[in-house]
Parts: structure tokens; C-alpha cells; sequence
């Protein structure tokens, strides 16, 4: 490394210290937090250093790839795609159409030397615009604003044992019920997240793959899209499951933490099952969750019927929601139907729509019902 | 009013200009995105059990690439699946012992994905379903298909299809009695994957051979 790519990554990580440190605040008690944050720094730097392909990380791995050229090792055995989308929601009891447009890059990269795969890299940031949102996410000043967020961005270290031990760590989804095996962003099909509040989060992770079985445990800052310390959120998280190459795949979850909302943090309790079963064109899948929200229980279930035509072009769904919440006196119900069709027109299109209809709401409250469509190209 | 009509105007403007887009968009072949292998570690596990690790080698597939197969055979490669794609070396300690691809094939339920062991003289030792949503991919064809295709060559197999790719070949139908259509698609996938391997990692095979 020369001095000047020293000066750059010195102050690159001092500047992300900075910056990590006004986020995540006074209260980084727990040892394992710091590990979060540690982890999170190098990640980053890794990143950093990757696409100025100057340090020493890059040269060791340049040395065990032996070719001759950084730059272009930085491009070999990847992948990467532009991903734009435009979402248009249309709550049909108060005639507010609202909109989402995003801007994604989206690349991937397996680190490979002579004796096997290292790692794999994907680094997913995608600029989120906001117009006329109704509760947004917490990060986000408002609906009408505009942010860089994380979907995935993460190395997986493969390279130990055959896949059976890897670790992961930097933004990826938390490993819980159906989320972990099925592709849901940037999709309107969605599972059972906003039930414990965070999608994906910034943390580490073990995983692996086995004949048997496959599973994912991590520990997460549990502030999802930021890394920040206000109310000292955290999430220890895990799945294990039968292998998701088979027809039908049974898992087992946990969820405990405390998830950053706008409010402050929250405390949320899970244990859950998955079950997914395929058959020909058709797709059930399962899930059923219960624990507490801050001591109040709380149990959910989420069911779908799916079809897809012989092309896989076509994918309509119909999803089945119920939850039961306890107050300080009362059990509060609530049910939902969705139902959404994806059409994928050609490799880089695909367009989809969902109606979505509450069948229970708040005593007072009028039931929602929306109504969303996207167009989303990747290039 | 003029307010109300500069709105209008301009919605009317977008949405002219949004249809013209998605007219665009629509008029690109139709066709659904193919999965690639998705998660090799168990197919390698099952296709070389004596494996300790594997090394991942992505390749562009192009359109040339594409025509090349169809010179070869009576039936090509989708064009959905040009892009990217992996070729994993599998490795016992420092030794090349194989290499493995898979592939996706229409089904009339949809998607097969198919992963293949290759050997570095380039012939199919052995197969696994990696995806398959139907109960007919099961052990017993599996092991009905290895049991003639294994240690043969891409020449070899092609004896096994008709001139025009559409049935299996004399010599096939008197050893696949039954279910003609699996067994033409998963000789037509063994075909393609032996093709396009040659044509995209042709230089990392003959490195292994030598």
C-alpha cells in the first residue's frame, strides 16, 4: 500500500468512526455491539478500498486469484444490474394516490483464489424518492423526501468448511420465517417483516448450508436501514430449516430485540414456523408467529395460495393475514387479504399490481383498502 | 384555471410519455427470467461427495454464443439466457476432480433446474434435480437417465435425439420406454450444457485436461 491509498483509507475510516460514533451515541454497553460496529467499519472500508482497488485485502486476493490486472480483478465473476422502478399506491378510502421511485446498482461478486471460493460480495445501494407517502419509514424526513438507502450489502465468507459455516456481515435480511428463503425486494409481495418491524439490518451472522438442513443466526443493531444507537435497539435472530431446494421446506424461527421505529425502540418477542410446499404450478406457503410487543402478546399468521403459468412469466397470489394483539384490557383482531399479480415481460421488465383490503381495523377506524402498481426494469 | 390546466396538461404528458416507455419496454421478446444455480453447495455435495471445496468461474454467454450452439444442434439455448453465468470447478484439496453447471429447462410445470457433474474430458458423469416442482423428478429417473448417459460425450449424446431435436432418436426409445418428453428434456439440457461449456470455459477445461 503507498503512502497516498494510506492517507485515503485512514481517513476514510476515521471519518466513518466519526460518523458511526455520532449515530450509534453514548449507550454502546454490550460488548457485541461494538463487535456490530467494528465489523461494520471494516465492511465498509473493504467497499471502499475494493473499488479504489488499492489495498491490501485487494493485493492479497489479487496474489491468491494470480492475475496480472487489480482494476479488472475487481470486475471478474461478477455481476451487476441497474434496477429502477416506479410504485404508485392508491388508498381508495381517502382517494390519496402516493407514489415510490427508485434508482438501484446492484452488484455482486464471488471472491475466488486457488483453492476455492473466499467470499461473496453484494453490494445493493438504491436511491429511494418519496412523493406523498403516508407513514414512511423512520429514516426518511417525511413523505415527501428523498434517501439513500441499503437493500442488501454484505460479504458472506464461504470459503471455511464447504458452506456448511459462513460469515456474513454488513446490511442483509434478518433470518426469519418465509423472508429467508424467498426473494421479496423490491417486490409488492411481501411476508410477515412489518410484523417485527425491520427487514434487513446491519450486523453478523453465521450461516450455512448442509445436506440436512440449513440455517442463519445473527445479531443485528436492529435500527434497519441506519446504523444508529437511539434506545439501544438490537435483534438476535435465527432460522433453521430443511434445504429450500426441495418441495417442501419446514423452518423454524426466533426473533428478540428491540426494533428502532420512529418513536423509539420497541421490544419484540417471536418464536415461528414456516412451511412451504410446491406442487406443479402451485405454491402454499405457511407462517405462523407468536410472542409480545413491549410485554403485550401478540400472535400472527400468514398464508398464501400462489400459481405461476409453465413460463414462469406469470405469478398471481392470494395471501391471507391474521393478528391477534394484546392492549392492557382488550385483544385487538386483524385480518387482511392481498391479492397480486407479477408479470414478467421480458428479462429486464416485469410489471405488478396488488389489491390490498383490511377485514378487521380499530374500533373507529375505517378499514384500508389499496391499491398498488409498479413497473420495475433491470438492466 | 390556467393552474388546473397546466396540472392536467402535464399529467396528460406523463402519461403519454410512461406509455410510450412501457410500448417500448412490452416490445422486447416475451419471455420469463431464468434462475440461475441457485444454490450449488448441495448439488456439489451430491455430484462429488468427495469434494472439499469448489471454485466459481463467471462467464458472459452472448448471442454469438448463442448461434454457435444452434450450428451444433438442432435446438439452442433461450434467449433469456444470455448473461451471465457460473461454471463451478470442483476441487479435492488442491485437485481439479470436475466441474458442474446448471441449467434451467422449460417444463410444462414450469422451470427444471438441472445441475450437471462434467468431467475435464468433457463427458456427463452424473445429474441432480436441483429444482423441480414436479414428483416425477425422483430418484428413479435419475437413475434411469445416468445409467445411459454417464461417460458419454456431447457426439455420443446427440445419437440419443431425433435429426430435428424434437424425439428421442431410435437408440433412445428402445432404452427410455417411458415418459419420452422428461427424457428429451433432460438429454436436450445434458446437449446444451456440454455445448455452451465448451464455448464459454473451453479454455479452463482443456487447462484441467492437460
Amino acid at each position: 500500500m503507498n503512502s497516498a491509498d494510506k492517507y485515503i483509507n485512514s481517513h476514510f475510516l476515521k471519518g466513518f468512526h466519526l460518523l458511526s460514533n455520532y449515530y450509534l451515541g453514548k449507550r454502546l454497553s454490550y460488548m457485541p455491539y461494538k463487535l456490530v460496529r467494528y465489523l461494520s467499519c471494516r465492511l465498509l472500508a473493504i467497499f471502499f478500498m475494493m473499488f479504489t482497488g488499492s489495498c491490501a485485502v485487494a493485493a492479497d486476493m489479487e496474489s491468491r486469484i494470480g492475475h496480472q490486472n487489480l482494476t479488472s480483478s475487481v470486475w471478474d465473476n461478477s455481476r451487476w444490474a441497474l434496477d429502477l422502478s416506479s410504485r404508485f399506491t392508491l388508498d381508495k378510502n381517502n382517494d390519496h394516490l402516493s407514489s415510490q421511485h427508485v434508482i438501484g446498482f446492484d452488484f455482486h461478486k464471488v471472491f475466488t483464489g486457488k483453492h476455492g471460493d473466499i467470499a461473496t460480495l453484494v453490494f445493493q445501494p438504491y436511491w429511494v424518492r418519496l412523493n406523498a407517502v403516508n407513514n414512511p419509514a423512520y429514516f426518511f424526513d417525511g413523505g415527501d423526501d428523498s434517501e439513500v438507502t441499503w437493500r442488501i450489502a454484505n460479504i458472506n465468507f464461504t470459503g471455511l468448511s464447504r458452506s456448511a459455516l459462513n460469515f456474513r456481515v454488513g446490511h442483509f435480511e434478518v433470518p426469519f420465517g418465509l423472508e429467508k428463503n424467498i426473494d421479496t425486494n423490491g417486490t409488492l409481495r411481501q411476508y410477515s417483516f412489518s410484523d417485527r418491524g425491520v427487514k434487513a439490518d446491519w450486523g453478523v451472522s453465521v450461516n450455512g448450508v448442509l445436506a440436512q438442513f440449513d440455517y442463519e443466526v445473527a445479531l443485528t443493531r436492529g435500527s434497519g436501514n441506519n446504523i444508529s444507537g437511539r434506545d439501544n435497539p438490537h435483534v438476535f435472530a435465527g432460522r433453521i430449516g430443511t434445504p429450500s431446494m426441495g418441495n417442501t421446506v419446514v423452518g423454524f424461527s426466533w426473533f428478540n430485540g428491540k426494533v428502532l421505529a420512529a418513536e423509539g425502540a420497541i421490544a419484540r418477542k417471536r418464536l415461528g414456523i414456516d412451511l412451504v410446499h410446491y406442487y406443479r404450478q402451485w405454491e402454499v406457503l405457511l407462517e405462523v408467529s407468536g410472542g409480545n410487543n413491549s410485554g403485550f402478546d401478540r400472535a400472527s399468521a400468514i398464508a398464501e395460495l400462489s400459481w405461476r403459468n409453465p413460463m414462469e412469466s406469470l405469478h398471481t397470489y392470494l395471501q391471507l393475514r391474521h393478528a391477534k394483539q394484546e392492549h392492557s384490557d382488550t385483544w385487538q383482531a386483524l385480518s387482511s387479504v392481498s391479492l397480486g399479480v407479477q408479470w414478467e415481460i421480458n428479462r429486464y421488465v416485469n410489471v405488478s399490481t396488488e389489491w390490498f383490503k383490511e377485514l378487521d381495523a380499530i374500533v373507529g377506524q375505517e378499514k384500508a383498502s389499496k391499491l398498488t402498481a409498479q413497473l420495475r426494469v433491470r438492466i | 384555471m390556467l393552474d388546473t390546466f397546466g396540472n392536467y396538461f402535464s399529467q396528460s404528458a406523463r402519461l403519454k410519455v410512461l406509455v410510450a416507455i412501457v410500448a417500448f419496454l412490452v416490445s422486447i421478446p416475451v419471455s420469463a427470467a431464468f434462475c440461475s444455480l441457485r444454490d450449488p453447495v448441495i448439488a456439489i455435495q451430491s455430484l462429488y461427495p468427495e469434494a472439499t471445496q469448489h471454485r466459481s468461474i463467471i462467464r458472459p454467454i452472448n448471442q454469438k454464443m448463442r448461434g454457435e450452439v444452434a450450428k451444433r444442434l438442432p435446438f439452442t439455448i433461450h434467449h433469456n439466457e444470455i448473461g451471465k453465468h457460473t461454471l463451478y470447478q470442483v476441487l479435492k484439496g488442491a485437485a481439479s476432480i470436475g466441474f458442474v453447471q446448471a441449467r434451467s429447462e422449460l417444463s410444462e410445470w414450469g422451470l427444471i433446474e438441472i445441475a450437471w457433474a462434467i468431467s475435464s474430458d468433457m463427458k456427463i458423469e452424473s445429474l441432480a434435480f436441483q429444482r423441480c416442482r414436479s414428483p416425477e423428478c425422483n430418484d428413479t429417473l435419475k437413475n434411469e437417465i445416468e445409467a445411459v448417459i454417464q461417460g458419454k460425450s456431447f457426439a455420443e449424446l446427440l445419437l440419443l435425439v431425433s435429426t430435428d431435436g424434437q424425439s428421442l432418436s431410435e437408440q433412445a426409445k428402445e432404452v427410455f420406454l417411458t415418459n419420452p418428453a422428461m427424457h428429451l428434456l433432460i438429454l436436450s439440457s445434458a446437449l446444451k450444457t456440454l455445448a455452451i461449456t465448451e464455448l464459454a470455459w473451453g479454455d479452463v477445461i482443456s487447462a484441467q485436461s492437460q
